[in-house]
């Protein structure tokens, strides 16, 4: 796989058709989601407990530690080979597919929960398991719900519904996007925010900015907000229909296994939105607008393994410049501002405030240049960065000795 | 009747469809589509940023299109034609030759020809078109394809 590293940058320009060397590989991003049910498959072979964790193990070391091994691929495809990467029905069949996957993993594991005897240490590793993945129908349905084509758009729906999430098309697309690196978006964290606090600014804040957009949109076409054309009330009635499907056919024990999974579901989410811009912000231009969104205003990762599994997710720079590009296009740029790791590891790290800060903060300042002024810093941390980075006197760069 | 066009994103607002979707009937002009209105394929790109793209012999829009000052800055009077870079590289490498600015559409970079651009490599006078085609925007890595010719005021 190391040599995924050398794939055809250089050849930019020549007439020699374009090689994807990832093309194959991408058909991990596919069974990805189904890795509860291979877990379930080795208890029921093995009889080892430690089988339902299988998607915990992978998810927080082994795909950490791969992404160390295999390390990063900064290669892009040349520009010339894109418009027909960008046409290539397979790369899309592939994210089609995904979407029955992320339904399987939910009714196998809930249909196992119903009918094999656990106990509470197993009942929650499989909910936590089923909710990372599930969280990854939040990457599927991002993917998705930013092609331009409804029936995309549908299967982003049908999709986000499985972790009853639907407003995230709206919300990151229209919300999101437009506010990305900015004090309006609740979905950029703050540097010195730990993630707990950032998740109960995010959560409701992605919601009400959703409602808020459909809410305008439907007033335009003088509908209610209330209606079936409502694009946030669609998703989640189809959520409403397969967790009550749920209930009914497994039993009240769905009443704590879904909300379990389900949260875990959001909370990857919010640890991805966490990570993916912590402390950058956009500059205010002088007639009051931000810049335009580009590349250096998201984390970026070119590590091969979790990128793998992903649909390129982690190549964010180029995303959030160019939000219509599709997965197997994406491009690395010169000097942007990189994570140290894939998501996975990231995710795990997020967890642990310090720990984070004490991987992500200076690069934030590497980044702004040692200005603190060029960085979103949480309410009340302003003095505790001065005090640690030593603040870069605006004014008089006399008064200040040096250390 | 005319059509507006997202620079990133390629979606094209065309003024006789409208956009019933986003509650703009067939037939919403342009300028009532609200100000602060983004692209709604990206929305990276606002109102501001679109680029007109083809506009009918309507009285209203044949009286904007001679003065050269519309707000949302049109590809110039020579390429009347939706796509960027192409048809202008030909134009006149020869010895009078006209010098272009072009525009980075991803973080709004200048390449000027008459300049040239000493750290990149490029002594002043070098065609957009001499460039090489794996070069990238020196400001934030975009392609040579992200550039679209600028023309000031």
């Amino acid at each position: 796989m190391k040599d995924l590293n050398q794939a055809a940058t250089a050849e930019a320009g020549t007439d020699e058709a374009y090689v994807d060397k990832k093309r194959y590989f991408w058909i991990l991003s596919v069974f990805w989601p189904a890795t509860p049910l291979i877990g379930l498959y080795l208890v029921a072979e093995t009889g080892w407990s430690i089988w339902y964790g299988t998607v915990l193990i992978l998810w927080y070391l082994a795909v950490p530690l791969l992404d160390a091994m295999f390390g990063e691929d900064f290669s892009n495809p040349p520009e010339s080979a894109v418009p027909d990467l960008e046409k290539d029905r397979y790369y899309r069949v592939l994210t089609y597919l995904t979407v029955p996957m992320h339904y399987a993993a939910m009714v196998g594991s809930c249909w196992w929960v119903a009918t094999q005897p656990m106990n509470a240490f197993e009942f929650i590793a499989l909910a936590l398991s089923l909710g990372i993945v599930n969280g990854l129908a939040l990457n599927t349905g991002h993917e998705l719900g930013h092609k331009k084509e409804t029936f995309d758009r549908w299967m982003a729906k049908l999709v986000l519904a499985v972790v009853g999430y639907g407003h995230f098309f709206i919300e990151h697309n229209k919300g999101h996007h437009r506010d990305v690196a900015t004090p309006k978006d609740p979905a950029t964290s703050r540097m010195g925010e730990n993630i707990y606090s950032f998740a109960t600014r995010e959560i409701p804040g992605a919601f009400k900015r959703a409602w808020e957009l459909e809410e305008v949109r439907l007033e335009r076409s003088g509908k209610s907000v209330w209606s079936l054309d409502n694009e946030i009330l669609q998703p989640l009635i189809i959520t409403v229909v397969l967790y009550a499907g749920l209930l009914a056919f497994f039993g009240p024990i769905m009443l704590i296994f879904l909300p379990i999974q389900m949260a875990y579901g959001w909370w990857q989410l919010t640890s991805a939105n966490y990570i993916e811009h912590y402390g950058l912000l956009r500059e205010k231009l002088p007639n009051g607008k931000y810049e335009h969104q580009k590349p250096h205003h998201s984390w970026n990762s070119n590590h091969i393994m979790s990128n793998l599994i992903l649909f390129h997710l982690q190549r964010h720079s180029d995303h959030h410049a160019h939000p219509t590009r599709s997965y197997q296009s994406l491009r690395d740029f010169k000097d942007l501002p990189a994570l140290p790791s894939g998501y996975p590891g990231m995710f795990l790290a997020a967890m642990f405030p310090s720990w984070f800060r004490s991987i992500m903060d200076h690069r934030v300042m590497d980044w702004a240049k040692g200005d603190l002024n060029k960085i979103q810093i949480e309410p009340g941390m302003r003095e505790y960065y001065d005090r640690k980075f030593g603040s870069v006197a605006p004014a008089q760069p006399t008064a200040m000795p040096a250390e | 009747m005319a059509k507006y066009q997202c620079p990133d994103c390629g979606y094209t607002y065309d003024e006789v469809l409208g956009h019933p979707h986003e509650g703009f009937p067939p037939g919403t002009p342009w300028s009532q589509v609200p100000e602060d209105y983004a692209c709604p394929d990206c929305a990276v790109r606002d109102k501001e940023d679109f680029v007109l793209i083809g506009a009918a012999p309507t009285g209203e829009t044949a009286t904007s299109a001679p003065t050269p000052a519309p707000a949302p800055a049109p590809e110039p009077v020579a390429a009347p034609q939706p796509p960027q870079p192409a048809p202008v590289a030909q134009a006149a490498p020869a010895a009078g030759t006209v010098y272009r600015k072009w525009l980075c559409i991803t973080c709004g970079h200048i390449y000027d020809e008459a300049l040239g651009d000493e750290h990149e490599g490029f002594a002043p006078g070098t065609l957009f078109s001499q460039i090489p085609d794996d070069w990238c925007c020196p400001d934030c890595g975009a392609t040579k394809e992200d550039y679209v010719l600028y023309e000031e005021k």
